[in-house]
């Protein structure tokens, strides 16, 4: 799979570098191909809990490198390429990846095919997550976009149909549909939890220490639809992802595994703009199923949303206004399963409440600050707080981004 | 006392001509040899949100806009009901999602219709008063 991926890759760099010098032609870059990118830098700070990282003394693991590089080889054909560097918190640590590259054939407006590591349509938002400068807010709302969960749901290697239907007078319907299997990255926050969990179930077994903790994605598979009615600024969606992870470690001198499946993860979504406000508002339920080490954790489906308003005072300076809540379980919204595992009640539930300013100095260059108050610790937070949690905690971001 | 009213007119034509700028009428304008006379204003704006990619004969749909300026806002105000910043945010997220590549740009009217005279399959829009025999404008329906 890996090599596969890797002589894919090589093959459309080549391919990449072709078509920026045609034969018998000038060279013109610009013509040809083109390149993009972005730099983003951010702070965080928090009171009562880490987040995503030693945020209590305040951060700068917060950033975004990208290279992007597009070319329009036919009027069907467009090859595509972006390198991400990243690191929030403990997760990316500048690593130098492949964020997505494809070739990309499109027959008609309503038929096309991407192949290669494509971005996967979650919600409105996910497929410009990376980008922090296209949203009002640094942070995407964590009960749809939670940044522990991106490696599994951010992009897959393998193919994805697309296209746009025109309804007349009714409006628009795009849609996107996709298979393929995710590089899991064992850094994320994620996996780091799944090897926590794996652990404790190994103390409590007595089995010995874990090590050489290793994920291996088996697919991931959904699709989304996005309609456009007549009224200008209105779009609604709907967003499916299911997919599964095995998990393969040592637990003492034995090997053991695990296997994590987030499955039937629905996204509803509405967003209203006009062009000084813009109002969006999504809706999810997803079920986890897990089993380590032959214990079934039991998971329940989650449930999640936001609200959230965006005012331009003027054209490039804003203000934003977020409220989000998530349950680990929407039949334990009281946080009684922990309680009865004897960890406490608000690691079943994460509610934020957010403002933010934004100011866009240039169409390039943008500054933003925020400060969220949370009650609860659901979402991995005890990965970064393995000492205990707080219920009520604070986080406060200013982060800056250009692109070009 | 006869100074007051010309000076108050003056005042008025210097407040009134800002705005009679800012909407500027535009022309969408293809290549002379382009077949297309009429396009629905939504089939336009269709094509320069990238969701409308073909002409009727199959051929491909190169687009290019205008860098900045009162045509360029008139357009994408009154076409695409989007304010410039909001366009080019669209684009930007498909650019860096990987779902599509903006537009080219060009500086202003003159090198629009450069562009477009050069490419049969390229549409774009110019200044209305610009109009000339090197491009064929669009009849918006």
């Amino acid at each position: 799979m890996k090599g596969l991926l890797g002589a894919f890759y090589i093959l459309l760099i080549g391919l990449l570098s072709l078509a920026a010098i045609p034969p018998c032609q000038a060279f013109d870059l610009d013509e040809h191909l083109s390149i993009n990118g972005f730099l983003s830098q951010g702070y965080i700070k928090s009171s009562g809990n880490n987040y995503l990282g030693d945020s209590l003394d305040g951060s700068f693991q917060l950033n975004e490198f990208a290279l992007t590089l597009n070319s329009a080889v036919t009027d069907n054909l467009r090859l595509g390429l972006q390198l991400l560097s990243r690191d929030v918190g403990e997760e990316g640590n500048n690593d130098v990846l492949i964020d997505w590259a494809m070739a990309d054939y499109r027959w008609h407006d309503w038929l096309g095919v991407r192949l290669g590591k494509v971005k996967l349509p979650i919600g409105l938002y996910n497929q410009g997550r990376d980008s922090d400068f296209l949203r009002p807010m640094v942070f995407l709302p964590q009960s749809i976009y939670d940044e522990n969960k991106r490696t599994l749901v951010v992009a897959a290697v393998g193919g994805s149909l697309y296209g746009n239907f025109s309804l007349g007078a009714s409006g628009d319907l795009e849609y996107q549909a996709y298979y393929g299997r995710v590089d899991f990255r064992e850094d994320s926050g994620q996996a780091r939890g799944m090897e926590q969990l794996a652990t404790r179930i190994a103390q409590m077994k007595h089995l010995g220490a874990v090590s050489d903790f290793e994920a291996d994605n088996r697919y991931v598979y959904g699709g989304s639809l996005v309609y456009t009615p007549p009224l200008d600024g209105l779009r609604l969606g709907v967003s499916y992802f299911t997919g599964q992870t095995d998990f393969d470690f040592d637990v003492g001198a034995a090997p053991g595994d695990a296997q994590g499946t987030m499955k039937d993860f629905v996204v509803l979504s509405i967003e209203y703009s006009t062009q000084k406000w813009t109002v969006a508002a999504e809706y999810t339920e997803q079920t986890g199923d897990r089993e380590i080490l032959g214990t079934d954790i039991p998971d329940g489906r989650s449930q999640g949303g936001y609200v959230q308003l965006c005012y331009h005072f003027l054209d490039r300076f804003g203000a934003s206004l977020l409220y989000d809540v998530f349950y680990a379980d929407k039949d334990d919204r009281d946080g009684s399963s922990f309680v009865a595992q004897g960890q406490p009640d608000f690691l079943g539930w994460r509610k934020d409440l957010g403002v933010g300013l934004h100011w866009e100095i240039s169409s390039q260059w943008l500054i933003k600050a925020e400060y969220h108050m949370v009650d609860g610790a659901a979402l991995q937070l005890p990965v970064f707080n393995p000492e205990g949690v707080e219920r009520d905690w604070t986080y406060f971001v200013l982060k800056t981004s250009f692109n070009f | 006392m006869v100074m007051l009213p010309c000076r108050f007119v003056l005042i008025c034509l210097l407040v009134l001509l800002p705005t009679a700028v800012a909407a500027a009428d535009f022309a969408v304008v293809v290549n002379k040899e382009n077949p297309v006379e009429i396009l629905d204003r939504d089939e336009v704006k269709k094509i320069f949100l990238g969701r409308k990619t073909f002409w009727p004969n199959g051929q491909g749909i190169d687009v290019v806009l205008q860098e900045e300026g009162e045509v360029h806002q008139s357009f994408v105000l009154e076409i695409l009901h989007k304010s410039p910043r909001q366009f080019q945010m669209y684009w930007k997220l498909a650019l860096f999602s990987g779902t599509g590549i903006p537009p080219k740009q060009q500086s202003d009217d003159q090198a629009v219709k450069a562009a477009v005279s050069a490419d049969p399959k390229m549409i774009g829009y110019i200044d209305i008063r610009q109009l000339d025999d090197t491009i064929k404008k669009i009849l918006l329906k």
